[in-house]
């Protein structure tokens, strides 16, 4: 029985899982106010489909799980979702344009309000401990139900670390020597 | 004891923390695995990561669930507090165990030794390597990024530089980063197969973490926790 995954594409899931752990580091080193976790998903996504960057988003949350705190782990599904959704895009021809990518971009970020909100509204109350609980605080003051709260500020958090995580993936793999992109054969088209 | 031992406790403690439902019983469960955090290896560190994950998450639990924003801007009056910041604090109290307890289960398995249990555990060679190649490469990675921070501080790339200024950095700091491990991957994926990679499910670790006969008495004791505990849920 064929293997689901080559070598080649679990060796390449396994540099995204590390891509996500340390580009994070790197937007704090750089004081940014953007997460950056999943930019390995993007790029794996973005070159092998799908499936390949569903498990890079799922493995790299348990793996936090395990190495920091099971936080990480509970939100597994979305880091799932996003690369579910990144693949499906990048499969449709999304991240062959600037416009196409910002779109991609956005659908990824809707898919994490939908996966995200239920477990933050449920599993901790609607809060996570930063700024943003402010915000779901406000709204909840201002009429909105928590899981409405909730979804709004999910949304607005996600969406510009989604929006430069997308652009910044679909830029490293645009800028891919094309001996090197050659071969990743499932690669989407990025132009 | 084995890396895999300190994870099997972890499921009898999420359902005792979600059958208790008085705050007295979680406080004093809480306090319990707190003393058991503080008695273990890198106590400062791990006590540090657990404050800095509960202290503001009581902060946001507090704003959001006392409704203080409708009172102190709206002049709302919020009758039912009491019960919602109860309610409240038994979420935090139930987070705050299951954050402690993993604290616990976390020091029985140090990165390296999970690699290596990890490496020689039972579960299928690919599944094993992605869950701890990771851990391996990021070294490499982090490494390779001091590097490339480095060299493109010499060229003029100022990483504290005002904002809009680092973030068009972090192209010239990812992209080298990125291209130089893509270019890894082929080799990495050829070694592999030229080891037989996968084609026989076992393999063989020189050092591989023993599972003795008390990480065989703990599971067994997590086993009959968990049971005991969901059979007195279900017997309510």
């Amino acid at each position: 029985m064929n293997p689901l995954f080559s070598t080649r594409t679990l060796t390449l899931m396994s540099a995204g899982i590390a891509f996500n752990m340390v580009l994070g580091q790197l937007a704090s080193m750089l004081k940014l106010p953007i997460f950056l976790d999943a930019i390995g998903t993007f790029v794996v996504a973005l070159l092998a489909g799908p499936l390949a960057a569903l498990v890079t988003g799922v493995a790299t949350n348990l793996i936090w799980g395990v190495l920091t705190s099971p936080v990480a782990a509970a939100f597994a599904p979305v880091a799932g979702v996003i690369g579910l959704v990144a693949g499906l895009c990048a499969r449709a021809g999304g991240f062959r344009s600037l416009p196409r990518v910002l779109l991609s971009a956005l659908l990824v970020t809707v898919a994490v309000v939908v996966v995200a909100t239920p477990i933050r509204a449920y599993l901790f109350g609607g809060a996570t401990g930063s700024g943003a609980d402010f915000f779901v605080a406000y709204l909840n003051a201002v009429g909105s139900k928590l899981i409405e709260s909730v979804a709004l500020t999910v949304f607005g958090v996600n969406l510009a670390d989604k929006v430069v995580s997308a652009l910044l993936a679909w830029t490293l793999v645009r800028a891919l020597p094309a001996r090197l992109s050659a071969t990743f054969p499932a690669a989407a088209a990025v132009r | 004891m084995h890396p895999f031992t300190g994870f099997a406790l972890l499921p009898p403690l999420l359902l005792l923390t979600l059958r208790l439902t008085d705050a007295r019983a979680l406080a004093a469960l809480l306090v319990v695995l707190l003393v058991l955090v503080w008695m273990g290896g890198e106590h400062r560190v791990r006590l540090r990561r657990w404050a800095l994950l509960m202290l503001p998450l009581a902060a946001g639990l507090w704003l959001v669930h006392g409704r203080y924003l409708d009172s102190l801007v709206f002049g709302a009056d919020v009758a039912d507090r009491p019960q919602r910041l109860y309610a409240a604090a038994l979420l935090w109290l139930r987070v705050g165990c299951l954050l402690a307890g993993a604290q616990v289960a976390l020091r029985l398995a140090p990165p390296a030794r999970l690699t290596r249990a990890l490496f020689a555990s039972r579960l299928p060679p690919s599944v094993a390597y992605l869950l701890a190649s990771p851990l391996l490469l990021s070294v490499q990675l982090r490494r390779r990024l001091a590097e490339v921070t480095e060299a493109q501080r010499a060229r003029g790339v100022d990483p504290a530089a005002p904002w809009p200024q680092r973030a068009r950095t972090l192209i010239a700091l990812a992209g080298p980063l990125v291209v130089w491990t893509l270019s890894d991957v082929g080799e990495r994926a050829n070694a592999l197969d030229a080891r037989a990679f996968r084609s026989v499910p076992c393999r063989t670790t020189l050092d591989a973490p023993a599972f003795t006969a008390r990480d065989r008495a703990l599971l067994a004791a997590a086993l009959a926790a968990f049971v005991l505990v969901a059979g007195s849920w279900l017997w309510r």
